[in-house]
């Protein structure tokens, strides 16, 4: 099997071999599901099948194409992705002409964690959105002519951080490319995009990986023993990146750290908060700091699920924090507390002032509890 | 030969194979045929309906060599000049990739000269929403009164970002969603002449899930035609597009009443498990949730589109819920629907989403509550009110008695019974005839508050410490009354256990037996009080009479000062 980099996903495996046995591969893929289930490997891997030297419904993963996709070298590959924006860019220059060396090489760095592990999500600085000379970019490389046989593939990842001058401008290109060409887009969320994006490609959902499927996936590639990989396959909820993340150390620091802050947020007096509030947007980026919301609202359910006495083995029952929480606060308002956090990644995401954002936060974290602010 | 998608392979290339757009159809024929053309035109619609299509068949038409009936004739050199996309005298532009003033600017010139070969020379210009409001204004001149052999077709999703300036020297064409029969019968055909043998459900299926536009049905059926080949049951487009079990949306709706919180998590679980898109089965649940209501309301099946299985279903559940709860139903899967949307961990919302339908308390309509409350005061002799109406007045009775905790969401308008914590006494615990002992004083009490504390802290530490925590308030025949600052402690000292445990100490402390009452320190306000019994040792040094409430309020409102006399 070849689909080497995939793992799962077999409805999705057959939809796309048929096309390709039956010749009939759309020129626009749609690529959404849930965070971490392996839409950006399959991309890769259907790259790689289109371009082999051996031309069969599977990539050979021999040919000196196949191993040039792997290592994304390969000229008829091409990924798009959040960029920063370079000083006094203009709409005409070339995505990366503006950019200083140092946004340069942070961007080698991660492209290079990503060739290695297909799962890796990229974290580049300040790149907030897919410019509009990128997908220029698109359009004027696709009219180049080819390397070799196969096809030119365009993989969009966070498709939908593409701004509304971008998203329009890659229209008349998804509507009718080149020959040969095909585009695969990876949105986060397949609502922000346009629907004129949406019904030009053929659109391709993928699923929550089943825990048996991830907890295989670990003792094969990450070496674990078989308890373990099922320990993590239970909690990784149906995401390949989220296991991963979880074997990462970062990852239980990060969790550390995001129990301290609740800690934090509900003893300390108002003056207090408003400093550390004041430390955390100084520190940290605000990618970092919705990880760490998201850490404390994923908490927050599993809160949920105990206290409602669902016997499920997806939930860490030796969490031992969360147990004191919820013999401490029996009359916790759990519903409400993820909706607070919900809503505070959304004023994150619409660059609201972080400090204003935390004491928010703190204050309805408190009203969660029954009491009131500046009680204690 | 390379492989094109459907949408493109089957574009139309003549009027009459336009789908669903007759009334454009007709009318840019007849405005050929009488020599009536605008020298511009605004198409807009929703995606995928063939805003674009009619643009280039338009564009060939009236540059057609040889056009039959009006329509272009797709043989002609103009007509596969302008179909292969290279004429020199029909451009096609990508408007939001050449938005700025410049392209304009360009065009301007470039309009000047006449057209090299056939009558018209044409500018379509797509997603013409996308140009910039210079772009739109540089325009605006050309557009009023271009040269007798120039054209403009502009095509757009989004008419409202287009300047009225502009609409009002266009004609302007609406574009309809194109109906389900419609794409229904062109996907036959097209399945006919490839050769795909294909039944008219499934090609239903196909049609319901493409909204309206006939590129999103092409583009389903090209992929349920890679995914199967050539001969297609309806079963395999269920397995290919995953489409939800009806079964679960009755299961949901059967744990929604039922109020298993813990049922329902486990389905959300379970659905989540299948893979079904989240958006899908809410949207699912809401066309459930109506399908119900219509069978309660018109006590027929009529209305509903599904299998005859299915509706005998819809018949037997129609009286599972009040038409008032159906709407509130409707009313949170449809907001959790839209808040999904945007979320990223849709997980959660559906969870959430279902515990909040699970935690909805049935309502009752105040119309029936006031004829029930008639009934109740004619008939004099039998007082028995009606199963419905007791319930909702102990759940209201409960929710009123119910000592203020946490705080009560303005969506859940009554409390579930089990929701409710009891209050920290209830009646039956109060003994109606005091036993004939010395009950201690306030004084007695204050005294011996620390020493009662330390024997608490004796044998069980947690308990003491808490209680320690706690502060007296005061003493009512054999009702001692503690205030605690949080519900924590109140709901630890209500533990039967602690609680007789304490009533024990009191008893050995006191030399009487005293009745255990907790009040939420927020319910008594007066913090200076609490302040000064909280620690007890400090209390010993002064007057006992400064620990009087009344004199706390006057030292606390007025900053009054005790006298020595």
């Amino acid at each position: 099997m070849s689909w080497s980099s995939v793992i799962g996903h077999e409805r999705v495996k057959e939809i796309l071999t048929g096309s390709l046995k039956r010749n009939r591969l759309a020129h626009a893929y749609l690529f959404t599901g849930p965070e971490g289930v392996g839409k950006y490997a399959f991309a890769l891997e259907l790259a790689k099948t289109v371009n082999c030297e051996k031309h069969l419904p599977e990539a050979c993963d021999e040919c000196a194409s196949c191993k040039k996709i792997a290592t994304l070298q390969h000229p008829n590959l091409h990924l798009i992705f959040n960029l920063p924006v370079g000083k006094s860019e203009s709409a005409d220059d070339s995505p990366l002409e503006k950019l200083s060396q140092d946004d340069i090489l942070g961007i080698q760095e991660q492209l290079r964690l990503l060739a290695e592990n297909p799962f890796y999500k990229l974290k580049i600085s300040r790149a907030n959105a897919i410019k509009i000379n990128s997908v220029r970019e698109i359009r004027r490389e696709a009219t180049l002519t080819m390397f070799g046989s196969g096809k030119k593939v365009f993989i969009i990842i966070d498709a939908d951080k593409m701004n509304d001058p971008a998203a329009n401008a890659l229209l008349k290109t998804l509507e009718e490319p080149h020959a040969d060409t095909m585009l695969i887009l990876i949105p986060k969320m397949q609502d922000a995009l346009l629907p004129t994006i949406v019904s030009r490609c053929q659109h391709i959902r993928f699923e929550s990986l089943s825990e048996d499927i991830i907890g295989k996936a670990l003792e094969e590639r990450k070496r674990l023993d078989k308890k373990t990989a099922r320990e993590i396959s239970r909690i990784a909820n149906g995401s390949y990146s989220k296991a991963l993340q979880l074997i990462d150390s970062e990852y239980q620091n990060e969790q550390k750290q995001a129990l301290d802050l609740l800690r934090l947020l509900l003893t300390r007096s108002h003056s207090e908060i408003i400093a550390v509030a004041e430390q955390i947007a100084k520190e940290k980026e605000r990618p970092e700091i919705e990880t760490t919301i998201r850490l404390l609202q994923q908490w927050f359910r599993d809160g949920m699920a105990i206290k409602e006495n669902i016997v499920n083995p997806k939930i860490e029952t030796d969490d031992i924090a969360l147990g004191k929480f919820i013999r401490a606060y029996p009359l916790w308002d759990y519903q409400r507390t993820i909706e607070i956090l919900e809503k505070a990644v959304s004023l994150l995401d619409k660059n609201v002032y972080i400090p204003l954002i935390i004491i928010e936060i703190a204050i309805n974290l408190r009203l969660a509890v029954g009491v009131t602010p500046g009680a204690r | 030969m390379t492989y094109l998608v459907t949408a493109r392979k089957w574009r139309p290339m003549v009027f009459d194979d336009i789908v669903g757009q007759a009334h454009i159809a007709t009318t840019l024929r007849n405005a050929i045929a009488t020599n009536r053309l605008s020298h511009a035109y605004i198409f807009s619609g929703p995606r995928g309906v063939g805003k674009t299509t009619t643009a280039r068949i338009l564009a060939k038409a009236v540059n057609c060599l040889a056009p039959e009936n009006h329509n272009p004739d797709n043989k002609c050199d103009l007509c596969v000049e302008i179909t292969e996309g290279r004429s020199v005298n029909v451009f096609e532009i990508d408007g939001a990739s050449n938005r700025g003033v410049e392209e304009i600017r360009n065009l301007r010139e470039a309009v000047r000269y006449g057209p090299a070969k056939g009558k018209y020379k044409i500018y379509i210009i797509d997603e013409v929403h996308m140009l910039t409001k210079e772009a739109f204004n540089a325009l605006l001149k050309t557009l009023e009164e271009p040269p007798s052999y120039v054209m403009f077709i502009f095509a757009t999703t989004e008419i409202h970002k287009v300047p009225l300036t502009i609409l009002s020297r266009c004609q302007r064409f609406e574009f309809r969603r194109i109906s389900i029969e419609e794409i229904i019968s062109r996907l036959h055909l097209i399945a006919k002449e490839e050769k795909i043998t294909i039944d008219d459900d499934t090609l239903l299926l196909i049609a319901k899930r493409a909204d309206g536009s006939m590129r999103d049905a092409q583009s389903i059926f090209d992929q349920v035609v890679s995914f199967c080949g050539n001969k297609i049951t309806s079963q395999q487009i269920i397995e290919m597009l995953n489409l939800v079990d009806e079964e679960f949306f009755f299961r949901l709706a059967d744990t929604i009443k039922t109020k298993e919180i813990k049922v329902g998590l486990l389905l959300a679980d379970e659905i989540i498990q299948r893979g079904y898109d989240l958006r899908e089965f809410l949207n699912g649940f809401i066309e459930h949730l109506r399908n119900t209501l219509i069978a309660k309301t018109t006590k027929s099946t009529k209305l509903i589109e599904a299998s005859e299985g299915i509706k005998k279903r819809f018949e037997s559940d129609a009286n599972k819920f009040s038409e008032i709860d159906l709407l509130r139903l409707i009313q949170i899967v449809s907001d959790a629907e839209n808040a999904i949307k945007w979320s990223r961990q849709p997980r959660l919302k559906l969870e959430i989403a279902i515990v909040q339908m699970i935690k909805l308390d049935s309502s009752v309509e105040i119309g029936s509550l006031i004829e029930r409350l008639e009934n109740i005061s004619t008939s004099s002799g039998d007082m028995q009110p009606d199963n419905d109406l007791s319930n909702y007045e102990t759940s209201n009775r409960k929710t009123k008695d119910a000592p203020i905790r946490g705080s009560v969401k303005a969506t859940q308008p009554t409390l579930r019974p089990d929701q409710v914590i009891k209050p920290s006494i209830t009646l039956s615990q109060i003994p109606v005839v005091a036993e004939p002992i010395r009950l201690p004083t306030k004084n007695d009490i204050l005294e011996k508050w620390s020493m009662f504390v330390s024997e608490a802290r004796k044998e069980r530490i947690a308990i003491g410490t808490i209680l320690s925590e706690t502060s007296f308030i005061d003493i009512n025949n054999d009702r001692l009354c503690i205030s605690c600052p949080d519900d924590f402690h109140a709901d630890t000292l209500n533990l039967n256990k602690n609680r007789q445990y304490l009533q024990e100490i009191a008893e050995r402390v006191y030399g009487a037996k005293v009745h255990l009452e907790t009040i939420l320190s927020s319910k008594t306000n007066s913090p200076a009080i609490l302040k000064q019994i909280e620690s007890p040792q400090e209390n010993q040094s002064q007057p006992l009479a400064q620990q009087h409430p009344v004199i706390q309020a006057l030292v606390r409102e007025f900053g009054a000062k005790p006298i020595n006399r």
